[in-house]
């Protein structure tokens, strides 16, 4: 078996928000790789820089030190459009609190990243279908967030973040918001996703995901335990 | 702390929201007291208080649109009230939901923004008053032969009176918003996702086969329905009104030459005795206020042009000759018995007013003035043509009522628009004239030449008059000369225009900041998607572009129609007045977008970084 390719890595990683005179250090000195097919896990307790990693990994924002590579470029020199493009082709993303585009129906949240990417017409119709009905969806398609549950626009969100079969998909805190039954159907499809062979990184406390995870990052005050 | 010491103290920290509710609400005032200002110096009626050095027909004429551009702009004002103090509300809800929460009485919160707005209108007022003023002189200094600054006054009597309007009407639909504003439950306004007029009832559908960009587009903005609706009539009404004064004051000003040139005539060469040239251009210049006019003797056979002159001007190709006599005298009005249900009712009464009185040719007249009724024929003996000032200022019902000149009464067959001693004149048979003051031949010759051969034939009719005691005075120059001051006097209405543009830049502005400030999330996971900045952009501008294009639509179409449809009576429609109102829509359209296009590149500007911790 031949070594597996290295998808994320961050040498040295800092990141301090500053809010006027005060200034708070979210991740400090932080070194990772993750490779390509691995389901790692980030855990730690609320405010210990989960969200700010992984934001950092998808070019959601920029390291005040050191250096973010992924699948070989690094984010702190490119500018916004290239991390645009190169988010919406490399990296889905499901967020904590779902974030839907409100005006857009659920099929629609799932064609934009497709239509962002400029595939055909053809792909903009029938994937989101199809990824839709991966998640049991396709009875909700063409209703609009507000008209979902917390469970089914998480299941939307997940549907979104594949739309693109992004090779990287940053899932945060996917069941901290939803009730036992829909959790269980989350954890339930990162499992088949961890099958498919994506490379997953997931924030969470939940210890099904956990005891899914191929390995644990445990996050302390913005520094990595080792 | 003072009762207004805390709204003060709140308006100031809202320095943005403050400022520009307070620039466009003083600009609505501003176009409203420089129209009034203007109006009231150059002698167009707007009020009742006000008095013209008009005609009478260009007076009321005119006056209507003036009227209506003043009266507009005090409703612009009202609703741009109604609009800033909506969109404050709407970022404060959150406030009086804690306000409400933590005990204070509704009232006691209502008293605090009503005094806000009624610190925003007094601003407005003061400093819309200033600038109003300040662009009255400065129209006054631009156009010293119009409206000179020594005789620009400032009725403050007439200031306070539209002041006062605009105050009830910004205080009657500023406090709607307050009042609506107060019923919200303080749960309800403590919802964290509460926006301004923001539906969360499913969006509107669209078609599929529309692309994303649209799509979010039009439902973010029906979504906002409330918000969006306030907009879009604020801006309807502003593009309206400013259309109103661009294209109203372009019809106006066109049709005013068009009446001026019918009345004077073009190419026209007036031939007499000094004395009778002179005065006559002196009853021309009124509206320019020229030099004082001094009293001759008309009938004095000294004024009398040779018959000889007469025959050799006749000689002369391609110039019409239009031979009159000229006198000032005494018109009177005959009053009128009526028969109503067997009753006698007496019309009119014995009024009587100063006038000029001219014995025309009726075949040989050079001038075609807009008239109402009829001009005089070969036949008329007894029938006169009276100047619309004139006919106001004696007669009730000028048709049915006879007049008295010379002690013989004539009936009145036409009232004409004559910018000629401002509209107190009256045209009479000349045989008759000639009969009824014992004078024979003119004392005036007015000549018409064709535009092709005219320094031909004003060559030959200089050495017509050579050596003789007549003077040749050419008309042009006194006709552009009027033409350029109801020219610059309608100018004035097209800066009141640009105050609109401003106010509605500013209203569009402050919208699109809103929006953009609650779509900001939104914004933010469309970025993390891999959305451009660029992509943004394109869907902010066309939010903006369906809210412009829905009030263009509205505003615009609904100004123009009432421009050139009812606001100028037999309006003179050119080429240049559709050109006028094109390059009006063209400068509109640009600035309303440019006036969007600014926080929508700023939002765009911003790195995801930035606006990400809102996710």
């Amino acid at each position: 078996m031949g070594k597996k390719q290295t998808v994320v890595r961050a040498f040295s990683l800092s990141k301090e928000y500053r809010i006027g005179d005060i200034s708070i250090q979210a991740l400090k000195n932080v070194n990772l790789e993750v490779f390509e097919n691995e389901f790692v896990c980030v855990e730690g307790p609320s405010g210990s820089g989960k969200t700010t990693l992984l934001s950092l990994i998808g070019g959601l924002d920029t390291p005040t030190e050191g250096e973010m590579v992924v699948f070989g470029t690094n984010l702190n020199n490119c500018d916004e459009d290239f991390q645009a493009v190169f988010r919406c082709a490399n990296v889905g993303f499901v967020f904590q609190s779902y974030n839907l585009i409100s005006t857009l129906t659920a099929l629609e949240n799932v064609a934009f990243p497709i239509e962002l990417a400029g595939f055909s017409d053809e792909r903009v119709k029938q994937r989101p279908k199809k990824l839709l009905e991966l998640v049991g969806l396709s009875h909700r398609a063409n209703n609009f967030p507000a008209q979902l549950s917390g469970g089914e626009q998480q299941r939307v969100a997940f549907a979104r973040a594949l739309a693109n079969d992004p090779p990287l998909v940053l899932v945060d805190e996917p069941t901290a918001n939803l009730d036992m039954y829909t959790a269980g159907e989350i954890v339930a499809l990162l499992a088949r996703l961890k099958i498919e062979g994506k490379t997953l990184m997931v924030a969470s406390h939940d210890e099904k995901i956990l005891e899914l995870a191929d390995r644990l990052l445990k996050l302390r005050d913005g520094s990595l335990l080792e | 702390m003072s009762k207004i010491g805390f709204p003060l103290k709140d308006l100031r920290r809202r320095k943005f929201h403050t400022t520009f509710s307070i620039i466009a609400l003083s600009l609505c005032v501003a176009a409203m007291v420089s129209t009034v200002l203007i109006a009231q110096n150059s002698g167009l009626q707007v009020t009742a208080l006000l008095t013209g050095r008009l005609n009478v027909g260009f007076t009321n004429i005119f006056s209507g649109l003036a009227t209506v551009i003043a009266y507009l702009s005090i409703l612009t004002g009202g609703v741009m009230t109604y609009f800033f103090v909506s969109a404050n509300m709407s970022v404060r809800v959150r406030d009086i939901g804690i306000i409400k929460a933590s005990g204070c009485i509704p009232d006691q919160a209502f008293g605090y923004f009503a005094i806000q707005l009624f610190l925003l209108v007094l601003s407005s007022c003061v400093a819309g008053t200033g600038i109003g003023v300040l662009l009255s002189y400065s129209f006054s200094f631009l156009n010293p032969q119009s409206l000179p600054a020594s005789q620009m006054s400032v009725n403050l009597w007439t200031v306070f009176e539209v002041l006062l309007i605009f105050a009830l009407v910004a205080h009657f639909l500023g406090v709607q918003p307050i009042v609506k504003a107060m019923k919200i439950k303080p749960a309800e306004a403590l919802f964290p996702y509460y926006l301004r007029g923001v539906s969360f009832k499913s969006a509107q559908s669209t078609s599929t086969k529309l692309g994303a960009t649209f799509k979010i587009a039009y439902r973010t903005i029906m979504r906002r329905k409330p918000a969006t609706l306030s907009t879009i009539f604020c801006l309807s009404l502003a593009l309206g009104s400013a259309t109103v004064a661009a294209a109203g004051t372009a019809i106006a000003s066109e049709t005013s030459q068009n009446y001026l040139s019918r009345g004077l005539g073009e190419n026209i060469v007036l031939i007499g005795h000094r004395d009778i040239t002179t005065q006559y251009t002196y009853f021309l210049s009124d509206q320019l206020q020229a030099e004082k006019k001094t009293t001759i003797n008309y009938l004095d056979s000294k004024y009398v042009i040779p018959q000889a002159t007469v025959l050799r001007l006749t000689m002369i190709p391609n110039a019409r000759l239009d031979p009159r006599l000229f006198l000032e005298g005494l018109v009177i009005e005959r009053p009128m018995i009526q028969i109503v249900e067997e009753q006698y009712i007496v019309i009119g009464d014995s009024r009587s007013s100063e006038a000029l009185i001219f014995g025309i040719d009726a075949e040989l007249l050079t001038n075609n003035w807009l008239i109402e009724g009829r001009t005089l024929g070969k036949a008329d003996k007894y029938s006169a043509i009276l100047g619309d000032s004139l006919a106001s200022n004696i007669l009730t019902f000028p048709f049915d009522q006879r007049v008295t000149i010379l002690g013989k009464d004539f009936e009145v067959v036409g009232l004409a628009l004559d910018p000629l001693n401002t509209g107190f004149v009256a045209y009479l048979p000349l045989d008759t004239l000639t009969t009824a003051s014992n004078h024979t031949g003119y004392n005036l010759m007015l000549l018409r030449i064709e535009p092709s051969t005219y320094s031909e034939s004003l060559e030959k009719i200089s050495e017509a008059v050579r050596d003789t005691e007549l003077q040749l005075v050419e008309l042009n120059p006194i006709l552009d000369r009027i033409t350029r001051f109801f020219q610059s006097l309608w100018s004035s209405f097209t800066v009141v225009s640009l105050l609109f543009l401003i106010t509605m830049a500013l209203c569009l502005f402050t919208h699109m900041t809103l929006h953009i400030t609650e779509q900001e999330p939104e914004i933010a996971i469309m970025r993390a998607l891999g959305a451009k900045p660029r992509k943004v952009v394109a869907i902010l501008m066309m939010q903006a572009a369906l809210i412009i294009l829905i009030s263009g639509t509205i505003g615009i179409s609904t100004g123009l129609f009432a421009s050139f449809a009812f606001l100028v009576p037999s309006p003179a429609i050119s080429p240049m007045n559709l050109l006028t109102v094109g390059v009006w829509l063209l400068s509109t359209i640009t600035v309303l977008t440019v006036s969007s296009l600014y926080p929508a590149l700023l939002i765009a500007k911003k790195t995801l970084a930035s606006i990400i911790p809102k996710l």
